[in-house]
C-alpha cells in the first residue's frame, strides 16, 4: 500500500533531482560534490523504492530502502567530514 | 530486537550523529553560514528519522512514526534548498573574485581608467586616470563625464563647439552599443586644472 506521504515525499524529490541536473555546471564548482550528489542519488533511490515495495517484494525491498538510506547518511557523513574536518577546504 | 531493518537504521542514526559531529568540530571553517544553517536542519531531521525508525522497527515504540511520517515530506525539501544555498554561496563567492580582480586590474593599471555607466556618470576613476587629468577622484565621481572633459579643455582646438560636440559624441557611444569611436584611435591634449598641458591618446 502506497502512503500519501511517501507519493508527495517522492514528487518533491524528483523536483530536486531536476533541479541538481539543470544546475549541474554551477554544481560541479562546489568541493567534493560527489558524494554530496551520490547521497542525494541514493536517498532518491530508498524513495523510489519505499513506492515500490507497496506493489511487489515488500520486505526485500523494504529493506534495501532501508539501506539506500544508510549508504545515503554515510556518503553524508563522509562529505561533512571532507568539508568541515579535512584541512585545505578555502583555508 | 534488532532485525536487519533496525540495524540499517541504526548504522544510519550513528552516521547522521558523526556527521553533527563533523560539522561542530569544524564550525569555525569558512563554510558559507547560511549553508550550515541549512545542514543542521537536515541532519536534524535526519537525527529524528532514524531514530524514529529504530524505535519503530526495533519493537520498542512507534509513537515517532506519525510525526516521523510528516516531517519526512520536508526532508527532500530540505535538500533541495541546501542545494540552492550551496550555488547561491558559489556564484556570491565567484563574483566576488572577479570583482576583486577587476579591481586589481583597475586600481594598478598605469592607464588612467574612468568606468562611467549608461548617463555617462562616472562610477568609479583608477589613481593613473587622477594623476594624468590632475584631478582628484572625488572631484570627479558621480559627476558626467563631459563635465569633466569640460574642465579640460584642449590647449590647442579648445572652443565651446568642440567641448559640445565631446559631450555630442559621448552620450552617441553610451547609447550606441559597437560605436564606431569605441573602435577608434583618439589622440589630443588637455590642459589640466593646475594649467599644465598633458597630451593622450
Amino acid at each position: 500500500m502506497i502512503q500519501d506521504n511517501e507519493l508527495i515525499t517522492l514528487l518533491l524529490a524528483i523536483g530536486v533531482l531536476i533541479f541538481v541536473l539543470v544546475n549541474r555546471s554551477a554544481l560541479n564548482k562546489l568541493p567534493d560534490l560527489v558524494l554530496l550528489r551520490a547521497a542525494f542519488g541514493v536517498l532518491f533511490v530508498g524513495y523510489v523504492l519505499t513506492i515500490l515495495e507497496g506493489f511487489f517484494w515488500g520486505k526485500t525491498l523494504n529493506l534495501l530502502e532501508h539501506y539506500s538510506y544508510t549508504v545515503s547518511a554515510v556518503l553524508l557523513a563522509a562529505w561533512c567530514y571532507r568539508v568541515f574536518i579535512r584541512p585545505g577546504w578555502k583555508e | 530486537m534488532i532485525n536487519l531493518v533496525s540495524l540499517a537504521d541504526l548504522l544510519s542514526l550513528i552516521a547522521i550523529l558523526f556527521a553533527i559531529g563533523f560539522v561542530l568540530a569544524g564550525k569555525r571553517r569558512n563554510f558559507p553560514t547560511d549553508a550550515v544553517w541549512v545542514l543542521a536542519g537536515l541532519l536534524g531531521l535526519e537525527l529524528f528519522h532514524f531514530a524514529s525508525n529504530v524505535l519503530e522497527w526495533s519493537g520498542i515504540s512507534a509513537a515517532l512514526d506519525e510525526l516521523e511520517d510528516f516531517l519526512q515530506i520536508l526532508t527532500p525539501m530540505l535538500w533541495g534548498v541546501f542545494f540552492y544555498v550551496l550555488i547561491r554561496s558559489q556564484q556570491a563567492e565567484t563574483m566576488r573574485q572577479s570583482e576583486e580582480r577587476f579591481r586589481a586590474v583597475f586600481e594598478n593599471s598605469s592607464d588612467g581608467l574612468l568606468l562611467v555607466d549608461d548617463q555617462g556618470i562616472v562610477l568609479r576613476v583608477n589613481p593613473a586616470a587622477e594623476r594624468v587629468m590632475g584631478i582628484p577622484a572625488t572631484e570627479i565621481i558621480g559627476q558626467k563625464s563631459w563635465h569633466i572633459q569640460a574642465r579640460l579643455p584642449s590647449a590647442t582646438q579648445f572652443n565651446e563647439s568642440f567641448n559640445q560636440q565631446v559631450k555630442q559624441s559621448m552620450q552617441e557611444m553610451l547609447s550606441t552599443p559597437n560605436h564606431p569611436l569605441f573602435h577608434q584611435l583618439m589622440e589630443g591634449d588637455m590642459r589640466r586644472p593646475d594649467g599644465s598641458v598633458v597630451y593622450y591618446q
